[in-house]
C-alpha cells in the first residue's frame, strides 16, 4: 500500500508542479482596476453598521474582528469615521472572552469554524453579527458577504437580528439578495 | 481553426481559470461616499490577506503558526519543520539529536534561535546543545522559517538558513488553558498556559511536563558488529514565565532536559546502555521597544542572558565509563532603530555586544578526574563580539522595493567579518512578485574546534548565495512560487579522525530549486504542498547524507463544524552514498558489507481535531499511518542506518478556562 502511494506521489507530483510552473510562467496576468477585496468590505461593513438601529447607543461604537484581521489597513478608513455623531472603535479580537463589549462582530474567514461559539456567547444580547463566509447565515449570522462574479453582495438573516434586539433599515432588506425571515 | 494565442489563452483558462480581460474602471476616491447600491456595482480584487506581506518579504520564508502545529498533530517543534520547503530533519547517530538541514547543506550551516536567541552551545559547531531533543510545541507561538543567508541581519552560523522559533509571550495568552497528552512509547504529557493582568502589567506562563521511553528501534548492527534495541526514551520540564508593561518585556525560562539516552555512543558507534544525560537551560530576558520616544525612530533595546548547564551522565566508552560536563554562560546586549522619517526608505540600525564564556569542564574517566587540558574535550575560555548592522529598504515605486544592507562582527577570536546583502522586489502586478537575492554569510568556529585547531590558523566559514524567487497568485483558491538558488560555501571546518583536530577543508555547493502550491478551493478545505531537488556539487565534500529530491502534501478538512482532519505526507527520495560511506567497518560478520543506497521514505501523518465547546478541544494523530520502514542516513560503522518510528498513535485533550 505504501509503495504504492509513493509511486503515485513520485510520479505525479513532479509533473503537476512542471504544468502549474508553466503555466505560471506563460499566463503573464492581466491587471485591471479593481478595488481590494477588504478595501470593498469595510465599506459594506460600515453601511451594515449605519443600517441597523440598537437598542441603545453607548458612547463609542464598539466594532470588533474576530480572527485574523483581513482588512490591515482599511480599518482605519471605518474609525476615522463616525456613526451617528459616535466615534467608532475598531478592535481585533482572538478569544470568545474578549467579544465583550462588541456591538458588531465581523466573524474573519480564518475563525468561520467559530461561528457557534460567537453565537453561544452573544445570545440574548444586541450584537450585529457579520461574516463573508458561504453557509454562515444558515449558522445564524445575521449578515453574510459573498463574492460572485467580481461583486460583492450580501444576505441578512432578520430573524436572527430580530432576536437580538436589532432592527434594520427596509433599504439594508432591500438591497440583501436573500433575507431569511 | 484554433491559432497559437487562442491555444495558449485556452490553456490558461484551463489551468489557472485566469480572468477574462476586465474593461478599465476607475476606483472611486472615497468608497465611503458611495450608496449600499453602488457598492455592489464595484468590481472586487482578489485579496492575498498576510501572504501578500510574506511574498514580498525580500527572502524566502515560511511561518508555521499555532494553528498549523495543533492541525497537523505536531508535538515537537521539530516534526513541524520537515513540511517546510528546503528542510530536512535527520538524526544524530548518538541520542538521535535532531540536526535541521536546508538546501543540502550541512546542520552547522543553520541557525536556530528561540525569541531571536541561538540555541548553540559554544563547545559545538552544532546549531543546538549537544542533548537537545527538540522544543514542545505547546509554548511555540509560531515558527519563521528563511531560506537562505542572514548573517548580514543575525551574524554567525547563518548561512544556509534561520528558524526561529517564538514563544507565546503574555500578551498572546488571553485565554488559560491545561491539557493532557498520551500516546504510544510511552509518552506523557501535561501542558497548559496561564494569562493574566495585574494592574496594568500582562502576565503570563507556559509549562510542559514530558516523559517518553522513545521508540527504541532495533539496530542490526552496531560497532561491534551486535544488534539490539537501543533505549531512547527522556524526561523534559519547560516552564517559561513572562511580564509586559506598555514599552517592555521580561521574561524567565526553564527547562531541564534530563535521563536522557544515548542509544548508541557518539564517538565510537557502540551500544550505550548506560547513559543518563541532562541539559539545564535558564533564560533571563529583558526586551523594550518605544515608537513614541523619539519622532520617526522605533527604538528597540535588548539583554539576554543564557546559562547552560551539560552532563552527559556517566557513559560508555570503549569498555571503560566517562562522564563530561560543562556550564557555560552568554550574554548579549543588543540596541537597534528604526528610522521612518525618509521619503520611501525605511533604516534599520543596530549594534550589539555578546559575551561567551565556558567556566566549567568535568572528564571523569571511571570514577576519577581527568585532570590536564590534553584529557579534557575543552577547555575553559571566554570570546567577546561585537556587531554593527545596517539595512535600508528603498521603495523605489509602488512596485519595485531595494534592500541593502550588511553587518561588520569582530570577535576576539579570530579576523573581522563583513557579511553583505542585496534584494529586488518587482511587484509586476498583483499577482506576480519576483524577487532577486543576494547575501554572504559566515560560521565562527566553536570553543573546541579552535582550541583543537590542525593548523596556525582556522579561519570561520564563509559562503555566498544568489537566489531567484518567484511568487504567483493565480486567484483566491491558488497560488504557487519558485525559488531558485546557488549556494557555495567555502573554508568548511572539518575534523581529521586521525589526528583528532579541526581544519578548514574545501569548498562546496549546492544549487537546486524549490515548488510551492496552496489551493483552497473552499472554505473548508485547504490543500498545500511543496516539492524541492538539488544538485550538489559531486565532489568529497559533498554532504552524504542529504536527500537530492523531497516533497510534502497536506490536507485539511474541516468535515463538520468544529472537526478539522488533516492529512500529510513526508516524502525523502534520492539518497546516494559516497564511496567512502557505502561499506560497513564494524567488527565481526557485518564488516565489510555493502550499503546500498537509501530506500526513499514516505511518512502519512493524520490528526482529527474537535473542538467541542468553548472549553474542551480534543485530538487523535496517527502517525506513519502506512508503518514505512523510514530511516536516516548515519555512518558507516551503523549498517542499516537509524530507524524512524513505526507507526504510532496519540491522543490529547485540553480545558480553556
Amino acid at each position: 500500500m505504501g509503495k504504492w502511494i509513493e509511486r503515485v506521489f513520485e510520479r505525479v507530483a513532479g509533473k503537476l508542479f512542471a504544468v502549474l510552473l508553466s503555466a505560471t510562467v506563460i499566463c503573464l496576468p492581466v491587471t485591471a482596476a479593481e478595488i481590494p477585496e477588504y478595501k470593498l468590505k469595510a465599506a459594506f461593513l460600515y453601511n451594515f453598521a449605519s443600517f441597523t438601529a440598537w437598542p441603545e447607543d453607548s458612547a463609542t461604537f464598539q466594532l470588533c474582528i474576530f480572527g485574523e484581521d483581513p482588512f490591515g489597513s482599511h480599518l482605519k478608513q471605518i474609525t476615522s469615521r463616525k456613526r451617528k455623531k459616535h466615534a467608532i472603535e475598531a478592535r481585533v479580537v482572538q478569544t470568545i472572552k474578549g467579544l465583550n463589549g462588541c456591538q458588531l462582530v465581523f466573524i474573519a474567514p480564518s475563525a468561520s469554524n467559530r461561528i457557534n461559539q460567537v453565537q453561544d456567547s452573544i445570545a440574548g444580547k444586541p450584537v450585529l453579527t457579520v461574516a463573508d463566509s458561504s453557509g454562515a447565515l444558515e449558522s445564524g449570522v445575521m449578515v453574510n458577504m459573498e463574492t460572485r462574479k467580481g461583486r460583492v453582495y450580501f444576505e441578512v438573516n432578520l430573524r436572527q437580528a430580530r432576536q437580538h434586539n436589532l432592527t434594520m433599515s427596509s433599504k439594508l432588506l432591500r438591497l440583501a439578495k436573500r433575507v431569511v425571515r | 481553426m484554433i491559432n497559437s494565442a487562442n491555444k495558449a489563452a485556452l490553456f490558461c483558462g484551463l489551468i489557472l481559470s485566469a480572468p477574462a480581460i476586465q474593461a478599465q474602471v476607475d476606483e472611486p476616491e472615497d468608497l465611503f461616499a458611495l450608496d449600499l447600491g453602488q457598492l455592489m456595482d464595484m468590481e472586487v480584487e482578489i485579496a492575498t490577506g498576510t501572504k501578500k506581506t510574506l511574498s514580498k518579504a525580500p527572502a524566502a520564508v515560511t511561518l508555521i503558526t499555532a494553528d498549523d502545529l495543533k492541525k497537523t498533530g505536531a508535538t515537537n517543534v521539530i516534526e513541524a519543520l520537515e513540511g517546510v520547503p528546503g528542510v530536512h530533519v535527520r538524526y544524530n547517530r548518538s541520542f538521535y539529536t535532531p540536526f535541521i538541514h536546508i538546501r543540502g547543506t550541512n546542520t552547522n550551516q543553520v541557525m536556530l534561535m528561540v525569541n531571536g536567541q541561538s540555541l548553540r552551545s559554544v563547545i559545538s559547531p552544532w546549531p543546538q546543545d549537544v542533548f537537545w531533543k527538540g522544543m514542545s510545541v505547546n509554548a511555540v507561538e509560531r515558527v519563521e522559517i528563511i531560506r537562505g543567508p542572514g548573517s548580514a541581519l543575525y551574524g554567525s552560523q547563518a548561512s544556509a538558513g534561520v528558524v526561529n522559533i517564538i514563544t507565546k509571550t503574555a500578551n498572546d495568552i488571553e485565554e488559560s488553558e491545561a491539557g493532557l497528552r498520551v500516546g504510544s512509547f510511552d509518552t506523557q504529557s501535561v501542558f497548559g498556559q496561564y494569562g493574566t493582568t495585574l494592574n496594568e502589567m500582562r502576565a503570563g506562563a507556559t509549562y510542559d511536563i514530558s516523559r517518553t521511553e522513545g521508540h527504541n528501534p532495533y539496530i542490526v548492527s552496531d560497532k561491534s558488529g551486535s544488534s539490539d534495541d537501543i533505549g531512547l526514551g527522556y524526561k523534559n520540564v519547560d516552564l517559561r514565565t513572562y511580564l509586559a508593561q506598555d514599552s517592555w518585556r521580561i521574561q524567565a525560562d526553564f527547562i531541564h532536559n534530563f535521563d536522557t539516552e544515548s542509544g548508541l555512543d557518539g564517538g565510537t558507534g557502540f551500544f550505550d546502555p548506560i547513559t543518563s544525560a541532562e541539559t539545564r537551560r535558564i533564560n533571563l530576558g529583558w526586551d523594550y521597544s518605544n515608537r513614541n520616544l523619539i519622532s520617526d525612530w522605533k527604538l528597540d533595546a535588548k539583554m539576554h542572558y543564557q546559562n547552560i548547564y551539560s552532563s552527559s551522565g556517566d557513559g560508555y566508552y570503549y569498555g571503560d565509563t566517562k562522564q563530561e560536563r560543562s556550564n557555560e554562560h552568554h550574554l548579549t546586549t543588543e540596541v537597534s532603530g528604526l528610522y521612518s522619517g525618509a521619503a520611501d526608505h525605511e533604516i534599520t540600525l543596530g549594534l550589539g555586544h555578546k559575551w561567551l564564556k565556558l567556566d566549567d569542564v568535568t572528564s571523569i574517566l571511571n570514577g576519577v578526574e581527568n585532570t590536564g587540558t590534553a584529557a579534557a574535550f575543552a577547555e575553559v575560555a571566554t570570546r567577546n563580539e561585537n556587531f554593527l548592522y545596517l539595512q535600508d529598504v528603498w521603495e523605489f515605486s509602488d512596485n519595485l522595493e531595494f534592500t541593502v544592507g550588511g553587518r561588520y562582527d569582530s570577535d576576539s577570536d579570530f579576523d573581522s567579518v563583513f557579511n553583505p546583502r542585496a534584494a529586488v522586489v518587482w511587484k509586476s502586478s498583483e499577482k506576480l512578485t519576483s524577487k532577486l537575492l543576494y547575501g554572504e554569510a559566515f560560521r565562527a568556529p566553536s570553543f573546541v574546534e579552535l582550541q583543537k585547531k590542525r593548523y596556525a590558523v582556522l579561519n570561520p566559514e564563509s559562503s555566498k548565495t544568489i537566489e531567484l524567487a518567484f511568487n504567483y497568485v493565480v486567484n483566491r483558491e491558488l497560488s504557487l512560487s519558485m525559488n531558485l538558488f546557488e549556494f557555495d560555501s567555502k573554508n568548511v571546518i572539518k575534523f581529521s579522525g586521525s589526528t583528532g583536530t579541526y581544519y578548514n577543508g574545501g569548498n562546496y555547493g549546492v544549487n537546486g530549486v524549490e515548488l510551492e502550491a496552496q489551493w483552497v478551493p473552499r472554505n473548508d478545505l485547504r490543500i498545500s504542498g511543496n516539492v524541492t531537488a538539488r544538485r550538489p556539487d559531486e565532489n568529497s565534500e559533498r554532504n552524504d547524507y542529504e536527500p537530492y529530491k523531497d516533497g510534502y502534501l497536506r490536507v485539511d478538512w474541516e468535515f463538520k463544524p468544529a472537526w478539522n482532519l488533516d492529512v500529510q505526507a513526508n516524502w525523502t527520495a534520492d539518497r546516494r552514498r559516497s564511496s567512502s560511506n557505502s561499506t560497513s567497518v564494524t567488527t565481526g560478520a557485518y564488516n565489510g558489507l555493502a550499503r546500498p543506497d537509501l530506500d526513499n521514505n514516505f511518512v502519512v501523518d493524520t490528526t482529527v481535531r474537535y473542538e467541542h465547546s468553548n472549553q474542551w478541544e480534543f485530538a487523535a494523530s496517527v502517525k506513519n499511518l502506512l508503518n514505512d520502514d523510514a530511516r536516516e542516513s548515519t555512518g558507516k560503522t551503523v549498517l542499516l542506518d537509524l530507524p524512524l518510528p513505526e507507526r504510532n498513535v496519540f491522543v490529547e485533550m485540553r480545558y480553556k478556562f
